[in-house]
């Protein structure tokens, strides 16, 4: 069961940056059309399972669009999905030094201080925007893989960048 | 009937709030939405049963709650506690009702004997509805049929299930469950001047739920919802009714029904009080030569209910977290729920989002109104509005060591579905047992188990062959159904899940705030697991690659070697996580080659990691 295609689904073109405000007028627009809510008395009434299922799958399909458009990760993951199905499956392994890097800033997020936190932060956020322009640009190359290879690496910058911010949360929280 | 009741449509969908102390309906009018009231005025119906002691029909609302002290193991209050529940989930208020809640032989369901008859919780709220129905007939002057009804966003399948249950005893029609904040918010917003961010703190007498939406042009969008669905009001009669007990020096007494019914309404009547005054005393009659007095000053109460404000603001910070906003953000502040009206509860909501409470709101009639407004959407009016709810709790699949595959995360906006692949763990496996749970937690023994059952005739394959599609649907009404497909051979099999108990209160708060104490830990064991997993899926893997292969013998050795340390690090129980995670990368690497040049893609199946939800 292939799940369908978010553009698609919201009839939108596909492109990694998006209108966030168009994104939403579209999903806004699809839904007032395909909700639950506004199904005709027939079709609400319907005895045939398989007529409501496929009404039902319509709506859950126009708001699982949604979420993954709204993301700019899960977005780029969409548009890699839809140059190559394997490309981020085949890229899980990410290089040794790559992961090496990742952990020793790990271990500099869980050790900084409240002091080190606003430099390291910024450090971090721009690995995060670095790896986000290396998806792009490997996506407009035409390069699923690499641009796969990227998102992988992200998510450490990514959890890390989120570690911190918990970390600061609980830390000047006096809550 | 009177002019302001005229329904906008000739079709009649009422809107009911069946409350845990009142309840009522309301219907959008030619002038908007409207209240449907008794003759004399009163809008709220005490969802209270008493039964006469000829054993006649039970009677509910005001009389009833009239006789609570006559008859006091014949009334029964609070009843919403036990809808969806088994006696179980209860245990801890059941021995504080007057009236005996016991466990019904087949699932331990909650039920309450009288005369000889064990009521179902939802034969009981039918009652309660039925009057509902009555009162509202009255106020329109024709039948009523159709209704939507409201549930704390925070209640489960079961419960959700049950309140539909309710509905059908009840001989209405339920079109929509709706959640109680969202319809709230509806009511709040339906003049359409409120556009922007808001927060829906809802405590009643006995459910907290609290959500934060976007209203925009008439779109109302709950970005998240956070709850606790044994929490509210009564908590706060109970603390009071504690400091009776003790005034009287005889917990003893406690158990007489008549006691603990006549303390719960002087411990409530306390309360009222204090909402006002700073100091209340009251003297109570418990049958003993002298009645009890208690003066009991605001701040002693405010320090016994403190520490049940301060759950209700942990739920509204992981609210806020949740829909990624922050308080700065908030444009305005509804209460709803009569627990609201107590001065602490405001002060201390008011101080956390830094906005005072929007006074334009009833909390005693928003949520019925909201939901009249809902029930006209359904039959066809206010096309201009259009209402996105999430579902409160993430819903997930068991797999491999223990571990839930989580399908759907909480806060999504529903309906909703999701399908991922899974496979099989043993070659030649023809059934597999799909255990389904709902919860915040990496580990099934931390999360509640919904339903389960078995997708059977996949015909025997090795390991990890059987493609098995499972596809979770959450409709409209929050309720999930759950289908499973083999994709090679198309053998299916599916089912609404009935689950056959809720989640405790106790359960939900918890798991909800283990899920962030625990969150690094679980993902260190979750990973552990996964990783166990997929190196005992590729030793099986690449053994059986090679054998089909024909790779150089240096090769083969290379590989060989390398899976062979694989297995002895799986074998050794205390292997350290990194040790083996070096030595499956030192495999992959190895195998990455054959998987992707010699062997068909069968092989590479196998190879590939049995399942892995995508990361949020």
């Amino acid at each position: 069961m292939s799940q369908p295609d978010p553009f698609a689904t919201l009839g939108l073109a596909p492109a990694l940056e998006l209108d966030l405000r168009a994104l939403e007028t579209s999903y806004l627009a699809h839904s007032r059309d395909a909700h639950p809510d506004r199904w005709s008395e027939e079709l609400r009434t319907s005895d045939d399972p398989a007529v409501l299922a496929e009404a039902l799958a319509r709506s859950a399909a126009i708001n699982d669009a949604y979420r993954l458009l709204k993301d700019r990760w899960l977005r780029a993951g969409v548009l890699i999905d839809r140059l190559d199905t394997a490309a981020r499956e085949a890229t899980r392994t990410l290089s040794p030094p790559f992961l090496v890097e990742a952990m020793e800033l790990a271990e500099a997020v869980s050790e900084a201080g409240p002091a080190d936190a606003d430099a390291l932060r910024e450090e971090i956020a721009a690995r995060v925007e670095e790896t986000f322009v290396a998806i792009a640009s490997a996506l407009e190359a035409g390069d699923p893989r690499a641009a796969a290879t990227a998102l992988h690496q992200s998510q450490y910058f990514r959890k890390a960048l989120a570690d911190l911010d918990a970390r600061t949360l609980t830390d000047l929280d006096p809550r | 009937m009177t002019a302001d009741a005229t329904p906008a449509s000739n079709r009649i969908v009422v809107g009911i709030d069946l409350g845990t102390t009142n309840s009522l309906a309301a219907v959008v009018t030619r002038h908007g939405p409207r209240v449907l009231r008794a003759a004399d005025g009163a809008a709220l119906i005490p969802s209270v049963l008493s039964f006469p002691e000829d054993g006649g029909e039970p009677i509910v609302g005001a009389t009833a709650k009239a006789r609570a002290l006559d008859l006091p193991a014949r009334t029964v209050h609070s009843v919403k506690r036990l809808l969806g529940r088994t006696r179980t989930d209860v245990e801890a208020e059941a021995a504080r009702l007057p009236y005996p809640v016991v466990p019904e032989p087949e699932r331990g369901l909650a039920r309450i004997p009288i005369d000889g008859h064990a009521w179902s919780p939802e034969e009981l709220s039918a009652r309660v509805l039925g009057a509902v129905r009555s009162q509202a007939e009255a106020a329109l002057g024709m039948p009523v049929e159709e209704a939507v009804i409201t549930v704390p966003a925070y209640f489960d399948d079961a419960q959700r299930q049950a309140t539909r249950h309710a509905a059908e005893l009840a001989g209405l029609k339920c079109l929509r469950i709706v959640n109680e904040p969202t319809a709230a918010s509806l009511a709040y917003g339906i003049d359409g001047s409120h556009d922007g961010t808001v927060v829906v703190y809802d405590l009643g007498g006995g459910t907290f739920d609290v959500s934060v939406l976007e209203i925009r042009d008439g779109v109302f969008k709950v970005l998240a919802t956070a709850g606790d669905t044994h929490l509210g009001g009564d908590d706060f009669d109970r603390v009071i009714a504690d400091e009776i007990l003790a005034a009287a020096g005889a917990q003893a007494l406690a158990d007489d029904p008549y006691v603990k019914q006549a303390i719960r309404r002087s411990a409530e009547a306390l309360k009222i009080e204090l909402s006002t005054a700073d100091e209340a005393e009251l003297s109570i009659d418990l049958g003993r030569d002298e009645p009890v007095t208690l003066r009991l000053t605001r701040a002693r109460f405010e320090a016994l209910i403190a520490p049940f404000v301060d759950r209700t603001l942990t739920c509204l910070r992981q609210a806020l977290r949740d829909a990624e906003r922050t308080p700065d953000q908030i444009d305005d502040l509804v209460l709803v729920g009569g627990s609201t009206r107590v001065p602490l509860v405001r002060e201390r909501v008011a101080a956390a989002t830094g906005r005072e409470p929007h006074a334009g709101v009833d909390p005693d009639l928003a949520v019925a109104l909201g939901a009249a407004i809902q029930a006209d959407i359904l039959a066809g009016g206010s096309r201009h509005l259009l209402l996105l709810d999430v579902i409160p709790l993430s819903l997930g699949l068991e797999t491999m060591g223990g571990v839930v595959s989580k399908l759907i995360l909480r806060n999504a906006t529903i309906p909703t579905s999701k399908t991922e692949e899974f496979s099989t763990q043993v070659d030649g496996q023809t059934a597999v047992e799909l255990n389904i749970y709902q919860g915040e937690r990496e580990r099934i023994v931390d999360c509640r188990k919904l339903a389960s059952f078995r997708l059977r005739g996949i015909p025997p394959m090795p390991a990890g062959l059987p493609r098995i599609a499972v596809t979770f649907m959450v409709d409209a009404d929050g309720v999930l159904r759950v289908l499973a497909q083999e994709q090679r051979t198309g053998v299916t099999a599916s089912i609404q899940v009935v689950p056959s108990f809720g989640l405790t209160q106790e359960e939900v708060r918890a798991m909800m705030r283990a899920s962030i104490d625990h969150a690094i830990e679980d993902m260190e064991a979750r990973e552990a697991i996964e990783l166990r997993n997929k190196a005992a899926a590729m030793v099986h893997g690449t053994r059986r690659a090679l054998e089909l292969s024909d790779l150089p013998p240096d090769q083969t050795y290379a590989v060989k070697k390398a899976t062979n340390k694989v297995d002895r690090l799986l074998a050794a129980d205390d292997t350290p996580t990194d040790e083996l995670k070096r030595a499956v990368e030192d495999l992959s690497r190895r195998t990455a080659q054959i998987a992707d040049d010699v062997i068909g893609s069968a092989v590479q199946k196998a190879l590939t990691e049995p399942q892995k939800p995508e990361a949020r």
